[in-house]
């Protein structure tokens, strides 16, 4: 049997900060691993002579808010390792990432209760009752060799795209939830029939691949190992020139 | 029907003494609504020895080792959430500090000669930098190398 190909996708649209998060992020794994397949997504104006030093493919993506997930849809990989740009590789695990998928299809890290205190929205209403958001897109593994989850990543893309743009939007849901990717997220693994056998996993010991670095060490804490990959989604500096 | 209670978490102001306590009077009066009091309650009546009879009936109905008890447990409770505080005040100033640092290094990755700098053990070790001084450092250390390299060519050239 064919060993399955596989690789990082980082991108970067919409805002130029996020260009310049991405390399960094890309060369923080290429200082624990540099012979990791990266593609790196990003909008044609964006791109400079680093972006084919740093990684081993480029891909251009339009100015979408949400182009990340077109640019997971777009990965050259079968086994494939989404990280958002606005995180750091501080850890030599990377390299391991792909063994985490085991049997799964997909893989996110978790929002729990416990962390509560640094997300945005995760509780809301709908027309059956009260719900709760359960993944986090900020690391995403999935197995591009199996159709299922080329579809499911496809239709995030196309529902978020949808959702976003005001062309779809289902009755009984708040306003509010729109802007977040995690709702057609939350739709696809919670009522699309087509999913309901989709095996979406969570990373073991998740913290250490998605640390945000807004959590309280004291009582927010991987178990098994240091971070690997630490999330500053909190406070960077997203829409001013870096330069 | 009218009626008062007290609360069963009052404490001493002075553990020693004995003789200052905080207490809570709850008051149902005839329709049933409730009030709730909050009461500083000496021994004494100011300046006489005539003894406070608010303060000998909570001491009455609750008992002074029930009285101790609650004014241990409160010293130990507000000194844990002290320390929580503490922890969570240094941990919040850290993760800002962190959010600082990292847009900073940015900053610093994107100066010309940082940005085209090839010593990736350098760049690692700045990227890696836990504070701007540490960080600002070793991009000095990165720009020292491109001037020397950029003297090189050009003496290579004379």
């Amino acid at each position: 049997m064919k060993e399955k190909t596989k690789g990082i996708v980082v991108v970067a649209s919409n805002k130029p900060n996020f260009y310049v998060m991405a390399l960094q992020l890309i060369d923080s794994i290429r200082d624990f691993d540099e012979d990791i397949n990266i593609t790196l997504v990003c909008e044609d104006w964006m791109e400079d002579e680093r972006a084919r030093e740093f990684a081993n493919n480029v891909i251009h993506c339009d100015g979408h808010y949400r182009a990340k997930i077109w640019g997971m849809t777009q990965s050259p990989y079968d086994l494939t390792m989404y990280i958002d740009a606005d995180m750091h590789c501080e850890h030599e695990d990377i390299s391991k990432c792909f063994d985490e998928l085991g049997d799964h299809d997909v893989m996110f890290s978790a929002l729990t209760d416990d962390r509560s205190y640094v997300y945005a929205e995760r509780d809301f209403d709908t027309p059956d009752g009260p719900a709760q958001f359960h993944l986090c897109g900020g690391v995403c593994l999935y197995d591009m060799s199996k159709p299922i989850v080329r579809e499911f990543i496809q239709d995030w893309w196309d529902l978020t795209r949808r959702q976003m743009d005001k062309q779809w939007w289902p009755d009984g849901y708040a306003e509010s939830l729109r802007s977040w990717d995690q709702f057609s997220l939350w739709w696809l693994t919670n009522k699309e029939e087509k999913y309901k056998d989709l095996s979406v996993g969570i990373f073991k010991d998740d913290l250490r691949w998605n640390y945000y670095n807004a959590f309280k060490p004291s009582i927010t804490f991987p178990e098994t190992g240091p971070v690997i990959l630490r999330h500053y989604s909190c406070g960077i500096n997203k829409d001013d020139y870096i330069i | 029907m009218s009626s008062r209670k007290w609360m069963d978490n009052a404490f001493w102001e002075n553990p020693e003494e004995k003789d200052d306590l905080t207490c809570i009077l709850e008051i149902e009066d005839d329709n049933g609504k409730q009030i709730r009091q909050v009461m500083r309650l000496k021994k004494y009546i100011k300046d006489s020895d005539e003894l406070n009879p608010d303060f000998t009936e909570v001491v009455e109905v609750l008992g002074e080792e029930l009285i101790t008890k609650n004014t241990e447990d409160r010293i130990e409770r507000k000194k844990s959430e002290k320390e929580e505080r503490r922890i969570r005040d240094l941990e919040h100033a850290r993760s800002r500090k962190m959010e600082k640092l990292f847009n900073h290094k940015m900053e610093v990755f994107e100066i010309e000669e940082i940005k085209g700098c090839k010593n990736r053990k350098l760049k690692a070790k700045l990227r890696r930098a836990k504070s701007q001084i540490e960080c600002d450092l070793y991009a000095m250390m990165i720009l020292k190398e491109h001037i020397e390299n950029e003297e090189k060519v050009s003496e290579g050239k004379d």
